[in-house]
């Protein structure tokens, strides 16, 4: 059957059997945001990537007992919420590296686009919005509708009024045109 | 499949809209591939920038009248007592407020929020790290701690714990140590019968007391302190 199926759930019930490359997929599309939260409370780069790292290793770690009674994502963040909470009352205590890895070495995060320097530029926003406003309208429309909306695929289509592979490559495309533009105006103006 | 199809799989892996076989061609790719990976962060990334500065005010709706009937203080800002209520909350040991569980259940849901965290991102100076320092004191000295009398007012030092007096039934903690937090005028917070109390000195130093004790106590071991 060609139905959309709740991705997480599938990948969760991977994960849970040892599939450490399901778990990346559910991980990674939370890592800024994580990231973004551990900066709020640290103000230090090393500081909030170290403790991003160790979030997603003591999810992993203790993936069992996630038991869906929440969103994974909700999972994950009070997990960091503890981490940042307990570094900040002792922050003397060392960020343990080694003990906590998934295969005992460091927990390699995709690089592409620095989240940090993204996270820590509190102009980005206005940049993003700008940017967004000068898109072609019907990317425009499907982003929007996806990213600050909400909206499911199926609902854009009925909106918008065409078929939904066509509203899936819409938002794709805008946000490849969003990326672009971080990679080439921001990046190479610093 | 080519790349750009292989992105478009991932753009919608993100809007949690693939199906079953979609998913388990990607988790393959991806295992092949773990660079594609990065697509996944830059996507994430754009969500976060856009959420950027939104909401961050909403934790304050919710919250701020229960944080601030509990903190009288004459320089607390709103963040800063946010933080406040969350130290005393999160005491396993002692509850520091007769609320109801659910109310305080709620409050921690609140605190737990990512509007908390990004609110407890405005908090400006150092004061927050000193104040929780002293609350969590488990004893520890410093320094110029055992030179203090406070025998004057009655106050006398815990043999087993330096930094502690009792006075019948009242305990306080006392500190003094290096000005590093660049205050010039003292600073207090009040909740309930619990009072920190920070003045610095004129030489350079900063006397921390923490403890059930009124404004008017405290104005009376300052000078003994500073003799």
């Amino acid at each position: 059957m060609n139905i959309p199926q709740k991705n997480e759930a599938l990948l969760l019930e991977k994960a849970k059997k040892g599939d450490k490359q399901a778990f990346n997929l559910m991980v990674i599309k939370y890592q800024p945001r994580i990231m973004s939260v551990l900066y709020g409370f640290l103000k230090i780069h090393s500081d909030a990537e170290d403790l991003t790292q160790q979030t997603f290793i003591k999810a992993w770690t203790n993936l069992e007992k996630f038991r869906g009674d929440s969103s994974f994502y909700t999972w994950i963040y009070r997990i960091a919420i503890n981490l940042a909470k307990n570094f900040v009352k002792k922050p003397s205590t060392q960020i343990e590296k080694t003990s906590l890895s998934i295969d005992e070495h460091h927990y390699d995060l995709p690089e592409d686009l620095d989240p940090l320097s993204f996270i820590s530029n509190e102009e980005l926003k206005s940049d993003l919005d700008n940017f967004i406003s000068s898109m072609p309208e019907k990317l425009k429309t499907a982003f929007i509708l996806r990213e600050y909306e909400g909206k499911s695929y199926e609902e854009i289509a009925t909106v918008t009024n065409c078929p939904v592979g066509t509203v899936r490559s819409r938002i794709f495309r805008a946000r490849e045109e969003i990326v672009n533009y971080f990679k080439k105006e921001v990046y190479e103006t610093e | 499949m080519k790349q750009n199809d292989i992105n478009e799989l991932i753009s919608a892996y993100y809007d949690d809209e693939l199906t079953q076989s979609e998913l388990n061609y990607l988790l393959e790719e991806t295992r092949k591939n773990p660079k594609l990976l990065s697509k996944l962060s830059n996507y994430g990334l754009i969500s976060t920038i856009s959420e950027k500065n939104e909401k961050v005010i909403s934790i304050f709706d919710n919250i701020s009248n229960f944080v601030q009937r509990r903190w009288v203080s004459n320089g607390l800002t709103a963040s800063a007592a946010v933080l406040l209520t969350i130290l005393f909350l999160s005491d396993p040991f002692e509850s520091r407020f007769s609320e109801s569980d659910q109310i305080n259940s709620q409050i921690r849901d609140a605190i737990e929020s990512e509007e908390a965290a990004k609110t407890f991102s405005l908090i400006e100076n150092d004061l927050i790290p000193h104040v929780m320092s002293i609350i969590d004191n488990n004893g520890k000295s410093f320094g110029d701690d055992l030179a203090i009398d406070l025998s004057p007012v009655g106050f006398n030092r815990l043999d087993n714990n330096p930094g502690y007096f009792v006075k019948g039934k009242k305990k306080i903690q006392v500190r003094v140590e290096p000005n590093t937090l660049g205050i010039s005028e003292n600073r207090y917070w009040k909740s309930g019968t619990k009072l920190i109390y920070l003045y610095p000195t004129v030489d350079g130093k900063i006397i921390s007391i923490y403890g059930d004790l009124s404004i008017q106590e405290v104005e009376k071991i300052i000078p003994v302190l500073i003799k």
